[in-house]
């Protein structure tokens, strides 16, 4: 991932963040990228999990600022959530700037 | 809901944009509402086969990503390019360009965009044509538009030459697709020599990679010689190119 997970909470996953976890979330984030939403119920029933577990691997997913839940306890959907996705970061502003303003 | 179909390969070169295109077609050709999106941003170029001239693109997908236009906004009908060389084509093609300013593909490479609004962008694309296939034409080798298009496909095309560099990238791809779950994953052959050995390079990629080859389509000078003016099974029916991708249609489509 380049970065320790926990550190991305605030800007979504990367595509590649994706293959960088653990089996688990990761088929979980797969699918429910997939799927647009699912509650932890759902998503027990999907990977035959009880709902507990399914709730605590949601729940890691959201601390890590990959998906965001809504809705009451009771009632709470999970959905995916992709940050912001930038290339060749690493370039100075100025040649930025020149190749933009010829 | 229709069905998302990424067409990749690890290396450039393939004929991966040209493929993207006759597939399009010959899925229009059967009657289906196609849609196409040039996700290769940092070198587009699928408009040039339909004819559509960067000059009259009012929006493309970079303007999207901008939020500047709706994504249908960005959608162009290029089915005129079927009727053209089959009247009775009952189907359509909607193409999304990426955007051929050369300070638009710097901005996008400089700022980024949100991948988020890509997905819903193909979502949205898909309802709002009522499309029956959505091709994404990607940029080669392996970066986060790629994964995030294999994450959410329903099939995954990978592009390959009969090359040692195609063949390791290739592998590289096709581990990724299956850490990334996608449904189904085919390969295609492309500019392969010496047609009397096709059923046995066939047999050879399959055994190396366990996916099925959906296709083996030979180099051909006929497709040189078009020069990406044109979509080449439009005006080449029976060619075995066509025949190749034809065969490759129906394990698409799912026979």
């Amino acid at each position: 991932m380049g970065e320790n997970p926990s550190d991305s909470g605030s800007r979504g996953f990367r595509p590649s963040d994706m293959l960088a976890l653990p089996e688990e979330e990761r088929h979980l984030l797969q699918w429910l990228t997939r799927r647009g939403r699912a509650s932890a119920e759902e998503a027990a029933g999907q990977f035959g999990l009880d709902p507990a577990a399914a709730r605590s691997l949601l729940e890691a997913l959201a601390k890590r600022g990959f998906v965001k839940g809504e809705g009451d306890e009771s009632h709470e959907v999970y959905q995916p959530r992709p940050g912001s996705m930038r290339t060749a970061r690493t370039l100075p502003d100025g040649l930025w700037r020149k190749l933009r303003d010829p | 809901m229709g069905k998302l179909v990424v067409v990749h390969s690890f290396r450039g070169g393939t004929g991966k944009s040209n493929i993207t295109a006759n597939l399009a077609a010959l899925l229009a050709c059967r009657g289906n509402r196609v849609g196409i999106v040039d996700t290769d941003i940092q070198s587009p170029g699928i408009h040039a086969l339909f004819s559509l001239a960067p000059d009259h693109f009012k929006f493309a997908l970079n303007d999207y990503l901008w939020k500047r236009c709706r994504i249908e906004e960005a959608a162009y009908d290029v089915s005129d390019i079927l009727r053209g060389h089959q009247p009775g084509a009952s189907g359509s093609i909607y193409l999304i360009p990426a955007s051929m300013r050369t300070g638009e593909i710097t901005r996008i490479l400089q700022e980024g965009y949100d991948v988020g609004l890509l997905n819903n962008g193909f979502q949205q694309f898909m309802e709002t044509l009522e499309l029956d296939y959505l091709l994404i034409d990607t940029h080669p080798g392996v970066n986060e538009e790629t994964l995030l298009s294999a994450a959410i496909s329903d099939v995954l095309v990978i592009i390959l030459r009969p090359d040692r560099q195609d063949y390791q990238g290739t592998a590289i791809m096709v581990e990724l697709a299956r850490q990334l779950e996608v449904p189904k994953m085919l390969l295609l052959i492309n500019k392969a020599v010496n047609q009397k050995d096709f059923a046995a390079l066939k047999q050879r990629v399959e055994s190396i990679y366990g996916v099925g080859v959906a296709g083996v389509i030979p180099l051909s000078e006929d497709v040189a010689v078009l020069g990406s003016t044109d979509v080449f099974c439009l005006l080449h029916p029976d060619h075995p190119m066509t025949l190749a991708l034809q065969s490759a249609i129906m394990e698409i489509v799912g026979k």
